[in-house]
């Protein structure tokens, strides 16, 4: 994940390229063999048609999801949207609930590290986002110096 | 407040050994120390196993495996690294033991520096934990921690600070806590109402499901065209 900041009050989270570049490799290929396992679905029984729209679907959303996390310092919002074509998914994180930024270790997982948002006490920490430590490490930092909060470790 | 007094999971952390005058804390040392001894002790009673099966020259090599692995439990079982709170010498610092007989003291540290922080755990819920020296306790609820930090305190002359009514900022720890700190609690329950919402929930998993159907239709008229 990036931290990109656009002006003082904007800033959004992105992808890699080199991430954004293999979904794409992994989806054309996807896309190929669903194209000709579709081609040979006439010879084939009821039953392997729901499995061939099953891949499709999959196949899709590898190639169009679109996840854009946006944060605006004038709203006081920290926005996730998932897209895939058409709206998924909306989620507005309001700033003033925001305490402080933390990471968490997940022992079940080798180099997993989740990024928390922690909202009060008593709330359970909110998964923000995860992956390697020093990844997670620097956008704690920068999304915590960005916004203004504490960022615990 | 007594020894007796304090709940049964502080007691875990704080043995009655030595007690009046020196506090002896276990350090994280410990937990790698035991976590060597359990991967280490299968081996070994495999190689004892065989050894005791082998006939010959054989025999030596599981034999010297055996002995080799068996002298780094008996290291690891022997060996203690633990945080000790003088009162006396009115310091702080690590001591290593070899079957009980103190060899060095390492970072040394006068108890009216040493500081000691109530915080809540980050990796469990309503747990409450004490860290002195970056040596983490983890007690439970915040009565219990609050407890024995009030047990420490009034045996040992330390700098105290909590993490608790004041999320996350740290402040100095006051002996009128409990009341305080309850309250707080109330309040934070009544702010909870505007939690965040998640992410993922039913709704948004039916919404990925949505082109299912064109795909279907798709697919029977590609059987359709196909078996024409």
């Amino acid at each position: 994940m990036l931290f990109k900041k656009i002006s003082s009050t904007k800033a959004i989270i992105t992808h890699t390229s080199v991430n954004f570049v293999s979904r794409k490799i992994i989806g054309a290929v996807t896309v190929l063999i669903t194209i000709v396992i579709g081609l040979t679905l006439g010879r084939n029984s009821d039953l392997s048609v729901i499995y061939w729209a099953l891949a499709a679907l999959l196949t899709w959303h590898l190639l169009f999801v679109k996840v854009s996390i946006e944060i605006d310092l004038n709203k006081r919002l920290i926005s996730t949207q998932i897209n895939s074509v058409y709206p998924v998914a909306k989620q507005d994180i309001p700033m003033d609930n925001i305490k402080a930024f933390s990471l968490d270790f997940d022992p079940k997982k080798t180099n997993h590290y989740n990024l928390l948002i922690i909202s009060s006490l008593k709330d359970k920490p909110f998964k923000f986002n995860f992956g390697s430590q020093a990844e997670m490490n620097r956008l704690g930092h920068r999304i915590a110096k960005f916004s203004g909060k504490p960022f615990l470790t | 407040m007594n020894y007796s007094a304090l709940s049964k999971k502080s007691k875990v952390h704080i043995s009655n050994k030595g007690l009046p005058d020196r506090l002896i804390l276990a350090t994280e040392s410990r937990l790698f120390r035991r976590t060597i001894i359990f991967i280490l002790i299968f081996p070994m009673i495999e190689a004892l196993l065989i050894h005791i099966t082998l006939y010959g020259s054989q025999q030596n090599v599981y034999l010297y495996a055996s002995l080799f692995m068996m002298a780094i439990i008996i290291f690891c079982l022997a060996a203690t690294k633990t945080l000790v709170l003088d009162s006396i010498t009115a310091t702080s610092y690590f001591e290593f033991r070899l079957f009980g007989i103190k060899l060095r003291r390492t970072k040394e540290k006068l108890l009216a520096k040493t500081s000691i922080i109530l915080t809540p755990s980050i990796h469990k819920q309503n747990t409450y934990q004490l860290i002195i020296r970056k040596q983490n306790y983890v007690i439970g609820k915040v009565e219990e921690a609050e407890e024995t930090l009030l047990f420490i305190m009034r045996l040992f002359q330390v700098q105290t600070f909590e993490q608790v009514s004041q999320y996350p900022d740290v402040i100095p720890f006051n002996n009128s806590g409990i009341t305080r700190l309850l309250s707080c609690k109330m309040a934070d329950t009544v702010a909870s109402n505007h939690a965040i919402q998640p992410l993922w929930n039913s709704m948004v998993w039916l919404k990925i499901l949505l082109p299912l159907p064109v795909f279907i239709t798709l697919g029977f008229l590609l059987k359709q065209l196909g078996s024409d």
